[in-house]
């Protein structure tokens, strides 16, 4: 009789636990939808003044505010010579760029002191933000807009504490070494600044380069990676950037900036103590204690994304590099989540608090467990004839169709306003990448971020080496 | 209703729109494909007459009849393309006095009420190619717009039409324009100067908020005629501290013995913002006189302060880079620093930062 009784306890709960996934599946699409649908109209909004060619010109006037580029760089001999050259050369009228050597183990430095003649300069810069030990401070004797930091090894978010540190201009641009960003992008950029909008960061779009041809550092025939992890992972960077965080724009700002290619207000980042460096997730960390600063002190300053300025990035093609990557960035969501768990729920912080947080908490962080308790779920339920066939089926057949509609979606308003892939062919790798993502990728990425839990349990804070291409080789 | 029933009417819903969102890509894909054909057409049907008018073989009247018979929104997206950048303003002139009264023109700043501020923008933008005398109405409330693509756009028609009551207008104004918006008016209203230099100096005559002050000094400053940057000289000691510094500021164009001694003597304000702006003014005047003074700012608290002084002292002759080598001496490690990091930078480098 007891067994009877917890068999059927057993069979009542797998039915509510049937039911909770599918509400919950149902919840967090009809949100993607919302975000959306607030997408559109910024989308448009963006794109009706992009290229307006009154304020193009403008851009290039002094109305815009002087920026300076923050480039952490960690044995990037290869390529930092040509990195560096490319932020100099960023069509701006004024900008600095500060690059930091993390304590590389290659030329980095060597490289850089050789090609743009320093000379050490002394460290006439306040240390607003504690760094790792300060080796000696670069000036270039023929770029005036060129400062180098030599430091010890602190990591990236340690090495932009550095930069910060010796930023000269109140906005600063974080930017990864191997990053490539669009001539232009600066002084898209600094769009909010000319409409007079009262900014403490601004994102931008980040979009895959593989597949691309790129020269001297410029993305001159942008096109969509035939090959299936990197091209899946395009359509991934459309549908975060160009519906994902642009729907933030209108539900209080975005959690993420991308630490590819993010502006900030440098007083803000000062007064928060700039980046956590011990976090594997700075950008994300970032941008939430920023939130959490300009509600504790009532600035009107905001977190925008706009669409248009273009950054490049090499995604992984290999699943090895692809596993680090997306290990480390859910094991740096669950670690930054975790971190600032005071925000959930809290009236303090507004829609911060009740939308933001506890979306990337459920839908994001958590969304790996709960995804794998629905397999498990209905395979059992299924098993014991709790759950028919049909339905499981279709439940499967209606969240592979959501994931393909918002794909779809995204493609769409590419489609309506930057269109950066014009070939045919491209157009329909978008749509058959959009359509394959769901099988296979999708559950291969899932057991990736399963994994980053027990790492995030033992206290894992590696970053994990990425196995790059190499721009040359992708043009 | 069953669970199953809920999936299924989903699942139907969500395939209509896969269907739509579908057909919607297609159709968005050659929609885009005709309208670049229709850019395309438009650009060569207007190619031989543009031609004509930029060999002077007639004063445009085909470009404006060419014009005339496109869309109205390809014929207003021509003519601030062309009038933007190919033709001269003699020619532009008389290519807008011919198609001023045609009826897409009409349309296209009839616009200017809209309630989408794009539709403003696209009126703004057509405005400044066409703008006669008359329309200074239509140009004080585009240049006054909320929106600051609108406004920014209609700045350019500002030297088309401007009368005393327009000037006054946008000068009265630029407290309320956003800091970019507020530049371009300022720039926009050099070409007016006399008219602008008689508003700005009554402005700063009388007594007004701190953002209103510190716009009107910036209009000064842009105008850079010696009655406006007089004007500016007793606002070097106003109690607002952003007033104090947008003097300073302005004040580095003021080559009198006025606005020399009004600079000097920020050099000693109690805010390192002044200070800075105040040592940069010094260095532009060539004050030579305050040669000590900077030599002392190599010692200030504020890295800025330092930093303009160093470049200061390095601009003032064999006096200052004398006093930038005593200060490389100095056991005041901030002031070294800062001297070595100057001497440190090329001449371009120097004039660059300075500048900066």
């Amino acid at each position: 009789m007891e067994a009877e009784q917890l068999r059927a306890a057993f069979l009542a709960a797998l039915f509510w636990i049937d039911n909770g996934i599918v509400a919950y599946f149902l919840l967090l699409n009809s949100f993607y939808a919302l975000l959306l649908l607030l997408a559109i109209p910024e989308l448009m909004e963006h794109w009706r003044i992009a290229d307006d060619e009154n304020l193009r010109l403008l851009r290039g006037s002094e109305v815009v505010p002087p920026i300076s580029v923050l480039v952490p760089a960690f044995n990037e001999q290869a390529t930092i010579v040509a990195s560096v050259l490319s932020f100099l050369t960023l069509e701006y009228p004024s900008h600095e760029v500060v690059v930091v050597n993390d304590g590389s183990t290659d030329g980095t430095m060597e490289a850089l002191i050789s090609f743009y003649e320093l000379y050490e300069a002394p460290a006439a810069y306040p240390d607003v933000v504690p760094t790792a030990r300060v080796r000696a401070y670069y000036r270039s004797k023929v770029y005036s807009k060129l400062t180098c930091i030599d430091k010890e090894n602190g990591g990236k978010g340690d090495s932009l504490n550095a930069a910060v540190n010796a930023a000269r201009f109140s906005y600063v641009l974080a930017v990864d070494a191997d990053t490539l960003v669009e001539r232009d992008a600066l002084l898209r950029l600094a769009r909010p600044f000319l409409l007079g909008e009262p900014v403490a960061a601004v994102g931008a779009t980040v979009r895959v380069v593989n597949g691309s041809t790129v020269v001297h550092g410029i993305v001159t025939h942008p096109r969509v990676d035939g090959r299936w992890l990197p091209g899946i992972q395009t359509v991934e960077y459309l549908r975060a950037f160009l519906f994902g965080r642009l729907g933030w724009n209108r539900l209080g700002g975005s959690l993420i900036i991308s630490g590819a290619f993010g502006l900030f207000k440098q007083e803000h980042l000062q007064a928060i103590g700039g980046y956590n460096a011990g976090s594997v997730t700075e950008d994300m960390d970032i941008v939430i204690r920023l939130h959490k600063h300009l509600r504790t002190e009532g600035s009107r300053d905001t977190i925008q994304f706009i669409p248009d300025p273009v950054a490049w990035t090499e995604v992984p093609v290999t699943l090895r590099s692809l596993y680090r990557q997306r290990e480390r960035w859910h094991r740096g969501l669950i670690s930054t989540l975790v971190s600032h768990r005071s925000v959930c729920f809290n009236p303090r912080y507004g829609r911060l608090g009740f939308i933001a947080y506890p979306f990337f908490l459920f839908g994001e962080m958590l969304a790996p467990l709960i995804e794998v308790v629905g397999y498990l779920a209905f395979g059992v339920s299924l098993y014991l004839g709790v759950a028919d066939l049909e339905f499981a089926l279709l439940f499967l057949l209606v969240s592979v169709g959501f994931g393909f509609l918002l794909s779809l979606w995204a493609t769409v308003l590419e489609e309506v306003s930057f269109r950066r892939y014009p070939s045919i062919r491209d157009f329909f790798l978008l749509i058959w990448f959009s359509v394959i993502e769901a099988f296979g990728y999708r559950q291969v990425t899932l057991w990736f971020r399963l994994q980053s839990y027990w790492k995030y349990v033992r206290g894992d804070v590696r970053w994990g080496v990425m196995e790059r291409e190499g721009f040359n080789r992708v043009s | 209703m069953t669970r199953f029933a809920v999936l299924v009417l989903i699942a139907a819903l969500q395939l209509a729109f896969i269907i739509m969102t579908l057909v919607l890509l297609f159709v968005t894909r050659l929609r885009g494909s005709r309208w670049r054909a229709r850019e395309d057409d438009a650009q060569i049907a207007l190619a031989e007459p543009l031609q004509r008018i930029m060999l002077g073989d007639d004063r445009g009247e085909a470009l404006a009849a060419a014009l005339g018979r496109l869309r109205r929104d390809a014929a207003t997206r021509e003519m601030i393309s062309i009038g933007g950048t190919r033709l001269s303003p003699e020619q532009r002139a008389g290519l807008a006095l011919l198609v001023r009264h045609a009826p897409w023109v009409e349309q296209t700043l009839g616009q200017a009420p809209s309630r989408k501020w794009w539709k403003r923008m696209e009126a703004a933008r057509l405005l400044v190619m066409v703008c006669e005398e008359r329309d200074v109405d239509l140009v004080e409330r585009l240049v006054t717009d909320g929106h600051a693509a609108v406004a920014s756009a209609a700045t350019g028609a500002i030297g088309g039409c401007a009368n005393p009551s327009l000037v006054s207008a946008i000068v009265g104004g630029l407290p309320f324009r956003p800091g970019s918006v507020r530049l371009q008016q300022c720039n926009a209203l050099r070409s007016h100067s006399a008219l602008a230099n008689d508003a700005v100096v009554v402005a700063l005559s009388r007594p007004a908020s701190v953002a209103q002050l510190r716009a009107w000094i910036q209009l000064a400053e842009v105008l850079a005629t010696p009655d406006a940057l007089a004007a500016v000289v007793p606002l070097a000691s106003h109690a607002d501290r952003d007033v104090r510094t947008s003097a300073a500021r302005a004040l580095r164009s003021c080559f009198s013995a006025e606005g020399a001694e009004a600079v000097s003597g920020l050099l000693k304000d109690e805010d390192w913002r002044v200070r800075a702006a105040a040592a940069r003014a010094v260095g532009a005047l060539n004050v030579r006189g305050a040669i000590p003074m900077l030599s002392e700012s190599m010692h200030d608290e504020s890295w800025w302060v330092r930093f303009r002084a160093g470049l200061a002292l390095a601009d003032l002759s064999m006096a200052g880079r004398a006093a930038l080598e005593e200060a490389q001496g100095s056991p005041d490690p901030f002031a070294r620093d800062m001297a070595t990091l100057v001497k440190g930078l090329s001449d371009g480098s120097r004039l660059d930062l300075t500048s900066a």
